[in-house]
């Protein structure tokens, strides 16, 4: 397989992991098992190694045992569904063997994006989409290459970088054209809105509230 | 076109963000949405522009026998100007094994050899090839019908005939006789008798023994095997039946296409020792001839042979060479009733 595909697949996952993290909304305690992602793909880059299928399972069955903590305990399914992803990519990353496991690194780096865009609403989270997204049709047309048995055999770099931008293009467009509408009829989105200070025509003091980080000077007494 | 396995999961997929999407009114869910639409629908343009204006002509490399693996050289052409064909694959009828083409330059041909099997003899025009292709991605596979240009000739199988073999002469055809004759060989030299030609003096030779010499050539008689291919259809069991369907029939249709292969198998045979060989059928005569392209030139004849009605081929009873007949059953008559004549059933084979 050749280290080109192994890369992307390795970035596209610490773009997902990323995307979660700079959210900030993230326990850190719970995402430390994360950090097994490094020796993992290393190993799987390096050596193209991977670790024994009963230790696979057996970490698998640790982490929805902690998720299952996780959740009882912070009572946010949500966000223990995030740390639960991180886990899962850090397992992962010593049980890729197959093309097809590729494809599973890239579903679970989205899913992650999308539990990202309901925490942040951060700039920093649309640089990480738009190199995940990059990521993600290199990585696509190369999964076809492997699976087709072509990869090596011609180059990449043109047909990857012409539909790269056709992509990037016909994804604003999509964006654009979707209609929205005011209807939510499963559920309020978890992102929730920043209270800040203010003036009305009455103001209570003694109120309580949280105060949105801004160095500009509000009043002066 | 259709969706492929992942193709199908990344649709469920889809579908369930755009609900989280139309739920949360997040934009950037709606981005992500965006994002695998656009994926979508490349995948729907590119494979369908991937596999426009592809042409496919195949020819075969060497001659092709029936039963066995026979190459045949593919050329894929793309008739798009500007945009080039990625990852194709081509199979066919009888293809073993679809052959793939990673890249096809735009306005360009590529070359390939692809193995394939021909279930029997006689003229097959290509038919239908398909192309396929999965390109970009690995979400949708599409599959469309060329038609592939151009005939090819399928002779019949050669077997072993080592049972007919037996019968059959051995040793080598051709040989300079042990009589004087005509040939441009030399056969002896003697002394000069009175008629001899003066051209035909050796001086070299008469000068060492101080007295005329002539060379006497010899006479290059060449063996000549002439083969009957029993092709009429007036077999015992044809007769007995109103209608060609039957076991029976299909019997003597197997053994009728054993006798074409047996034929051409004898007549490699006779070609091979050095034999001149003629060919006779019903309908048709090939004169004597030897060699390789002789035998092509059989074959052409062989890979071609039906049943016919009626016999217009009465052959004299010439005494050129040996005649083998070879008739189809041993339940019927040779068309070709010639005294000496050696008749090999097929189905006895």
């Amino acid at each position: 397989m050749p280290i080109l595909y192994k890369a992307v697949t390795f970035v596209l996952a610490l773009a997902g992991c990323a995307g979660l993290v700079i959210s900030g909304e993230l326990n850190p305690l719970m995402t430390l098992g994360g950090l097994a992602l490094l020796p993992g793909y290393y190993g799987f880059l390096r050596y193209g190694r991977h670790a024994p299928g009963w230790a696979v399972g057996l970490f698998s069955l640790a982490a929805l045992a902690v998720f299952s903590l996780d959740a009882y305990v912070s009572t946010d399914v949500f966000l223990a569904v995030a740390h639960l992803t991180i886990v899962f990519q850090a397992i992962k990353s010593f049980d890729i063997k197959e093309p097809w496991d590729h494809l599973q690194v890239y579903f679970v780096s989205l899913l992650q994006l999308i539990i990202a865009s309901e925490l942040t609403h951060s700039m920093a989270f649309a640089v990480i989409f738009v190199v995940f997204m990059i990521l993600l049709v290199t990585a696509m047309v190369l999964s076809h290459f492997l699976k087709e048995g072509g990869l090596g055999k011609v180059g990449t770099a043109r047909p990857v970088l012409a539909i790269t931008l056709l992509c990037l293009f016909m994804t604003i467009l999509f964006f654009v054209a979707i209609p929205r509408t005011p209807f939510r009829f499963l559920a309020r989105g978890h992102l929730r809105g920043i209270k800040s200070v203010g003036f009305s025509e009455r103001v209570d003091f003694g109120s309580f509230g949280e105060v949105k980080l801004d160095p500009t000077v509000v009043m002066r007494i | 076109m259709r969706p492929t396995r992942e193709g199908k999961r990344f649709f469920l997929a889809a579908m369930l963000i755009a609900v989280a999407a139309v739920n949360t009114g997040n934009n950037l869910i709606y981005l992500i949405l965006s994002l695998m639409l656009s994926f979508m629908f490349i995948s729907l343009v590119v494979l369908k522009i991937n596999l426009s204006r592809l042409s496919v002509e195949v020819e075969a490399e060497d001659p092709v026998f029936a039963g066995d693996k026979s190459y045949l050289r593919i050329t894929l052409t793309n008739g798009k100007k500007f945009i080039p064909s990625y990852s194709v694959r081509i199979s066919g009828p009888g293809v073993a094994e679809a052959y793939y083409f990673t890249f096809i330059p735009p306005g360009k041909s590529v070359m390939g050899k692809m193995d394939m099997i021909f279930p029997r003899r006689g003229l097959f025009s290509y038919g239908d090839f398909s192309i396929r292709s999965g390109f970009p991605f690995i979400l949708l596979s599409s599959e469309e019908k060329v038609r592939g240009q151009g005939e090819v000739l399928v002779y019949p199988a050669l077997l072993n005939i080592d049972r007919a073999v037996g019968l059959l002469p051995a040793g080598t055809g051709r040989g300079i006789a042990k009589s004087a004759g005509l040939s441009d060989e030399i056969f002896s030299i003697r002394e000069f008798r009175d008629g001899d030609d003066w051209r035909k003096i050796h001086w070299k030779a008469s000068a060492k023994a101080e007295g005329l010499i002539v060379r006497e050539y010899g006479e290059s008689k060449v063996t000549k095997a002439t083969l009957l291919v029993d092709n009429l259809d007036n077999g015992m069991i044809r007769r007995s039946t109103h209608r060609r369907k039957g076991p029976e029939n299909d019997h003597y249709d197997a053994a009728f296409e054993k006798m074409v292969s047996v034929s051409g198998s004898i007549a490699k045979h006779f070609l091979d020792m050095g034999y001149h060989v003629r060919v006779v059928t019903c309908r048709k005569v090939i004169p004597f001839g030897s060699g390789d392209e002789h035998l092509l030139k059989i074959l052409d004849i062989l890979a071609l042979i039906r049943k016919e009605e009626r016999c217009d081929n009465i052959l004299p009873p010439d005494g050129e060479g040996m005649t083998v007949s070879v008739t189809p059953s041993s339940a019927r008559s040779s068309a070709f009733n010639l005294a000496g004549t050696m008749v090999v059933y097929a189905d006895t084979l």
